[in-house]
């Protein structure tokens, strides 16, 4: 019992630092106002699951959901600082969330705490002190990205916008569906279209929505997805793997988007994968992850030679959070 | 400054009561080593019961206590920001640079002209990354 009421210290603790940082950098940009009630109305919100009764028609549910709390946020944040520059604004969303998170685990451990402490059911405290050190680690994990995000630096989940950055540069990008850029390039006589989120503010964007539009517009012998990858126990952080299929995490509406397409277009999709801990995810890209973006790079030049024809297309998508890259 | 929540009171009681608990017993084995002490010539036996429990009171006290201290070290702090760099390099000539990251610095970004050729905007920011990976 005591270990749980540790954590529920330690939880409180950085639910309690969320919200402190949270307050100082909405404050930040908007002195006059105080965001206390704000933050806190935010910090309660949240997204009801679609029924799932009928399944039929459930990805289109979520991904209208998804959509609606993801343009709330922003508009919520977009009004409480209105000066803020606009990838500020999405760095503060993404805090905001962060922030949510922690308060949500911290109420749940609590109440199941309570709830045991009630009706002195010995399971329901097992349990509960089972998932403890994990749930603990998540929200560690959830306080480095928190930084990562209050301040802007690029997170180890950003790897995959990483490597698209890196084909991209030094062309400039034009935007293709919400949050989501494309450049179109020659690399190695073939010409290749690169997707990836609009930097440097935090987002996710829609992958799916904008391979949707590419696809729609052109014919491709090869779609190419990079992304990050949480490594099992053992593994070594920044090794790449290959796979087939879309590498793109979420509650999957995006990966279902492209599945889609590609399988009824029948393109040939890879996947590259960068191993990295849970906790290198969300908080700021190490050397290590760093160098492993560069070989990556490489790897996926090498992919559209050995599989592309010289004249043919190729897609490439960088996936993850381009919180940090342009 | 956050005003302390009702919980964060409600868990510094807690803690107040188990130290208060814990210097009462400690005192209570203090009391029993020394009535044991007093005791040694008429009755052994009892003596020395008094004393192993004297004695083994003063060790949960001190397991206690420092297993209080050892959580209040480390739920003391929460995790601080990291230290980050940001690696700048001149597209035009040799030049680069390591220093500590700056609010509003991201990769790929033109940050300034280069101090050693003088080309307007050929600084780029090529990479951002931690000074030490993290632990776990």
């Amino acid at each position: 019992m005591r270990e749980i009421e540790f954590a529920l210290g330690r939880l409180l603790l950085m639910k309690e630092e969320a919200k402190k940082i949270t307050l100082e950098r909405f404050k930040k940009y908007n002195p006059q106002t105080d965001p206390t009630p704000f933050i806190e109305r935010m910090m309660d919100y949240f997204t009801l699951d679609p029924v799932s009764l009928d399944p039929a028609g459930i990805v289109q549910k979520w991904d209208h959901l998804v959509k609606i709390t993801d343009n709330r946020m922003r508009s919520e944040v977009e009004a409480a600082v209105a000066t803020a520059p606009v990838q500020n604004r999405r760095n503060l969303a993404m805090v905001l969330e962060i922030s949510s998170e922690l308060n949500f685990w911290y109420k749940m451990i609590k109440h199941y705490h309570i709830l045991g402490k009630k009706t002195g059911n010995p399971i329901l405290i097992f349990q509960l002190q089972a998932i403890l050190p994990d749930v603990l680690m998540q929200a560690d994990a959830r306080m480095g990205g928190l930084y990562a995000f209050a301040y802007g630096h690029p997170i180890g989940d950003g790897i995959g916008e990483l490597v698209a950055a890196q084909l991209i540069y030094p062309d400039e990008a034009y935007n293709i569906a919400q949050d989501m850029v494309c450049v179109e390039k020659e690399i190695q006589s073939r010409k290749v279209t690169i997707l990836k989120c609009e930097g440097p503010g935090g987002t996710v964007g829609y992958p799916g929505d904008a391979v949707q539009a590419v696809m729609n517009q052109k014919n491709f012998d090869l779609v190419v997805t990079i992304d990050a990858l949480v490594k099992l126990e053992g593994e070594k952080s920044g090794t790449m793997i290959e796979a087939t299929g879309a590498a793109i995490g979420g509650i999957g509406t995006e990966r279902y988007k492209i599945e889609e397409i590609v399988s009824k277009k029948q393109v040939t999709m890879y996947a590259v994968f960068i191993e990295m801990s849970y906790k290198e995810c969300i908080t700021p890209l190490t050397e290590t992850l760093f160098k492993s973006a560069e070989k990556a790079t490489e790897r996926v030049k090498q992919i559209i030679s050995e599989k592309v024809p010289v004249g043919g297309n190729a897609l490439v998508v960088g996936v993850g959070n381009t919180v940090g890259v342009k | 400054m956050i005003q302390m929540s009702e919980d964060t009171q409600r868990y510094s009681i807690n803690v107040s009561l188990l130290l208060f608990l814990l210097g009462f017993l400690l005192m209570l084995s203090i009391m029993l080593i020394f009535d044991g002490l007093m005791a040694y010539q008429a009755d052994t036996l009892r003596s020395i019961m008094e004393m192993v429990a004297g004695i083994a009171g003063i060790g949960f006290v001190g397991y206690n206590i420092r297993k209080v201290q050892l959580r209040f070290s480390s739920l003391g702090k929460p995790p601080s920001a990291p230290r980050v760099l940001t690696s700048e390099s001149c597209t035009k000539c040799d030049y680069s640079n390591v220093r500590p990251f700056k609010e509003g610095d991201y990769m790929y970004e033109k940050s300034g002209p280069c101090p050693k050729c003088n080309t307007q905007d050929s600084i780029v920011i090529k990479a951002i990354f931690l000074q030490s990976p993290p632990k776990g």
